[in-house]
């Protein structure tokens, strides 16, 4: 027998250690301030024309990746944009290639993973309802200034049937032998980074032009520290090819890179590894600061009561958590970062069903020491 | 063999002792250290079965070998040493001879002087069978080949009448509370020793490569030899007068040449040093060499020869060259101590090859269950292999001879091209024999060494007069100014290696207050006030030191 989250007035467990599949389940609970700091960003970007590089630095746990999800995969985006009274935005989030060969390679690929044809095909044809084909044609040629390029998006533009699909995939990622360049129409393969930069930075270009079908292009950049597995020549690889990307992108990309502040073997941190190049492109920073004990506590009274996990209004605010447990256990369990949090009230709420709680009070938080790894 | 029995009978047979396990016959010999052993191997194997089967005491043993009837294979000197493990101890400079390491240099020094080369040398211990089986006893043992039993009796005279063993050139130095550490290296995948270039003598170049990045934080892989060739170019009036006026010495110049190569040896050793570090085809700092930097600005050195070293340059250097050379530097620096009272570097290098195999070994016991030890194994096989190798070992030594002078821990005697030790330098090695004696894995166990009595040790080498005093207020200040020089793009936080080694380096040389890396470290994890906080890497051996709002 045991307590189940409906007597605690709860439809599902809010605590999450690992993103969640249901986007629905992507909830932003608590830290106002880093919510705001964000979505200034992001009206920037929706409304004015210039590039920008934002580098996210949080620990372990802090939320980065939560943030590029909750901005990726629910509809808070369409909410700005449509608020701001803009086109839609776009929003992906790609994880830094780990001990890879060939990082930019495997960036395309995770790139075109998430974006898809099919959604490259409507985006374009977006633009072309707004200016015509003409036009368009001669916006991705102004654009690319390569003739492959530009072949291969009016390609895109063509194809009538889905079926086509896989072997335009092939062409992306690296298949150009002759019999593919003949079936697609193309008079060669796609060469080297800068022609991937290229491919990339046309396609943000063309989609985002003046705004007016797409309104900005947002791209996280995940997992950054990672970088560190790749080899000194593969780092200098990507770094030298995001800042490519970036310079032929000038209008309308806003791309967030997350940085964990760890340090390294002869170097500081992260923005020593991008570079002096880079690092003057990115002056913009955000923090995502550890939470004070009242900032995690506005995090937990948002999250039970969001609508996704609270089944019906209760008097208690942190229901089935007792107001004084809540402190205790926050007071107790050293630096705080939101997956610690998670993880500790998780388990909590977990063992007070087992152990038939009506509710979770200091004395039952106190005989659960030994199983709070993080105890002090 | 009768030259041999007729020698064993010289000595009184009350000194004889045997044991039948290990099959050896022993012999105590000097009168003035009951812990010195003649030792005679016997193989018994002729006796067949009856070695076996029957009863064989002492008497009857030494009676078999007089007779012929047991054969004698080789023999060594043993020298025992009482193992301590006493919690509180505390090291002194006195030379008695307690310590292996101690009768290891001793016993090697003599050997050297006698035959000018370096024998077999074995490390065993006695444990208290009865009890605990904790070590009670340890000895270093030189092993002489069936046909060196002459050298045995010259080496035997020698140890029996003179102050050699009992003088020890080095004596072990610690301040360890616990002098025995308990905490050993684990996950460490290279062994400490650099490749280096006979050209790259002068650590005064090092300076100025260094010095180079105040002026900018990044220099292009191919503009950077172009530029240091042209800074030593302009030094090269004060290059002589290091050699002239200060008693240094001028070899390993960089000359002006042709697209930098002249510099090229040096900006490569820089980055074996971890001084240097490429991003992105140009060369950096590393985060190890920005501190050393910064406290250099405060150092006015407009009239001073570059090439004679401050006290922040010896300090970090030293450290340097410990952290990532310890296996050649300080191989070469004991050599050079015991290879007699003033040494000719070229006198050391018939004499290297077998030294480093020796101090290999002597590592190699105790990195069981460490996967150095594999790339240890590997190593003495290609040091093995060395063929010819006088004109390779020049790279490796002479280098590092020139570096001991420049760190002022050896210099010129008064024969032309002898060197002798300084005093700094003799406690240099007191202080390499103490990692051997104390630590788990001795050198291996460097970065431990480093983080705990570097700034002690450093302090004691060159007698700077310091104290062990913490200065809370002193240690904040360095901590705010640390985090100014230091900071990078991370938001209100630096690398806590680089605040932590500012504030030891500033407190010694400034305050003349000793403090060590881990004590400070300590302090920042247990600071529960509002101003640091310390989040640390155990996988980097380093963390962010943040500064809380």
């Amino acid at each position: 027998m045991m307590k189940t989250l409906a007597d605690y007035k709860l439809k599902e467990n809010p605590f999450r250690i690992g993103p969640p599949l249901d986007p629905n389940d992507i909830v932003w609970a608590g830290f106002k301030s880093l919510k705001e700091e964000i979505e200034r960003r992001i009206k920037y970007a929706i409304s004015t024309t210039p590039s920008r590089m934002v580098l996210n630095w949080g620990k372990y746990g802090s939320g980065k990746t939560h943030a590029a999800n909750y901005y990726s995969r629910t509809d808070v985006l369409k909410n700005l944009t449509d608020s701001a009274g803009k086109a839609e935005a776009v929003s992906i989030k790609i994880n830094l290639p780990r001990t890879s060969k060939d990082p930019v390679q495997a960036f395309l690929r995770s790139f075109f993973g998430q974006i898809g044809l099919q959604r490259i095909k409507s985006d374009l044809t977006k633009l072309e309802a707004a200016v015509g084909r003409e036009q368009l044609l001669n916006i991705i040629s102004s654009v690319s200034s390569d003739n492959v390029i530009t072949s291969l998006f009016t390609n895109i533009l063509e194809t009538e049937s889905e079926d086509e699909f896989p072997l335009i995939e092939a062409y992306l990622f690296g298949d150009s032998t002759k019999g593919t360049l003949t079936k697609i129409g193309l008079p060669a393969g796609l060469k080297d980074d800068e022609q991937v930069v290229n491919l990339l930075s046309t396609f943000i270009n063309t989609i985002t032009y003046e705004k007016r079908s797409i309104s900005s292009f947002l791209l996280w950049i995940d997992e950054f520290e990672d970088i560190d597995t790749l080899n000194k020549s593969s780092q200098d690889r990507f770094t030298t090819f995001l800042r490519q990307l970036f310079d032929k992108t000038p209008n309308n990309l806003l791309l967030f890179l997350n940085f964990t502040p760890k340090t390294f073997f002869n170097i500081e941190d992260l923005s020593i590894i991008l570079g002096e190049a880079l690092s003057t492109r990115a002056k913009l920073r955000i923090e995502f600061y550890e939470p004070k004990i009242s900032q995690a506590k506005e995090y937990l009274e948002e999250l039970l009561n969001n609508d996704q996990f609270r089944s019906e209004p209760v008097e208690n605010k942190f229901a089935p958590f007792e107001d004084a447990s809540v402190e205790h256990l926050l007071a107790h369990i050293g630096r705080l970062s939101v997956r610690k949090i998670n993880e500790v009230f998780s388990l909590v709420l977990e063992l007070a069903q087992i152990e038939m709680q009506d509710s979770i009070s200091v004395d039952f938080v106190n005989s659960l020491k030994s199983e709070i790894v993080y105890w002090q | 063999m009768q030259e041999v029995l007729n020698y064993i009978k010289t000595f009184p047979p009350a000194l004889y002792y045997v044991d039948s396990y290990e099959e050896t016959l022993s012999i105590s010999i000097g009168d003035r250290t009951d812990s010195m052993y003649l030792c005679y191997f016997f193989d018994p194997s002729a006796l067949g079965d009856s070695w076996v089967d029957e009863d064989w005491e002492q008497e009857r043993i030494i009676q078999a070998i007089f007779e012929g009837q047991i054969q004698i294979k080789f023999y060594s000197v043993r020298f025992w040493s009482e193992y301590e493990t006493v919690e509180n101890f505390r090291s002194s400079a006195n030379t008695h001879v307690n310590k292996l390491e101690s009768i290891r240099l001793s016993a090697l020094k003599l050997y050297i002087k006698l035959f000018n080369n370096i024998p077999e040398v074995k490390i065993g211990y006695a444990d208290d069978s009865y009890c605990s089986g904790s070590v009670e006893a340890k000895y270093l043992e030189l092993v002489f080949k069936h046909s060196e039993h002459h050298l045995l009796i010259k080496y035997c005279e020698y140890v029996t009448n003179s102050d050699l063993i009992i003088v020890s050139p080095a004596t072990p130095f610690s301040f360890l509370k616990n002098p025995i550490v308990k905490e050993t290296t684990h996950n460490i995948h290279f062994i400490p020793f650099i490749t280096t270039n006979t050209k790259a003598r002068r650590i005064g170049y090092w300076k100025i490569i260094i010095k180079l990045f105040e002026k900018g934080s990044y220099y292009p892989l191919n503009l950077l030899p172009i530029k240091v060739e042209s800074l030593a170019a302009a030094l090269k009036p004060e290059l002589k007068e290091y050699k002239s006026v200060y008693k240094g010495d001028d070899k390993g110049e960089i000359t002006e040449g042709f697209k930098g190569a002249s510099a090229k040896p040096y900006i490569q050793l820089t980055k074996e040093l971890n001084l240097l570090t490429e991003i992105n085809k140009s060369y950096i700092l590393t985060k190890q060499a920005k501190p050393y930097l910064e406290i250099n600005r405060s150092f006015d050195e407009s009239d001073n020869n570059k090439f004679v070293l401050n006290n922040n340059d010896k300090l970090f250097f030293l450290q340097t060259i410990i952290g990532t050379d310890i296996l050649y530097f300080g191989t070469i620096s004991e050599l050079a101590l015991i290879a007699g009272d003033e040494f000719h570097p070229k006198k050391l290098y018939p004499l290297f090859k077998r030294y480093l195999i020796h101090k290999i070994d002597l590592m190699l016991l105790e990195t069981e269950n460490d996967r150095r030890e594999g790339m240890l194994q590997e190593m003495k096989k290609r040091v093995l292999q060395w063929e010819n190798e006088i004109k390779y070992v020049e790279h490796i030594i002479e280098p590092r001879i020139n570096w001991l002078l420049d760190l002022q821990l050896i210099k010129h005697s008064n024969n032309k091209g002898f060197f002798c030790f300084s005093d700094a330098g003799r406690r240099f090695v007191n202080v390499l024999c103490g990692i051997s004696e104390n630590y788990i894995k001795g050198w291996l166990d460097v970065p431990i060494f480093l983080n705990e009595e570097y700034y002690l040790a450093v302090n004691y080498i060159y007698d700077w007069g310091g104290v062990d005093r913490w200065d809370a207020n002193a240690i904040l200040k360095y901590l705010e100014e640390a985090m100014v020089l230091f900071k990078t793009d991370a938001p209100r936080r630096i690398a806590a290696s680089q605040g932590i080694n500012y504030v030891c380096t500033k407190s010694l040389l400034e305050k003349g207050f000793v403090v060590s890396f881990s004590d400070v470290k300590s302090y920042l994890i247990n600071l529960s006030n509002s101003h640091f906080a310390l989040d640390w890497y155990k996988t980097e051996n380093d963390g962010s030191l943040i500064k809380q709002t």
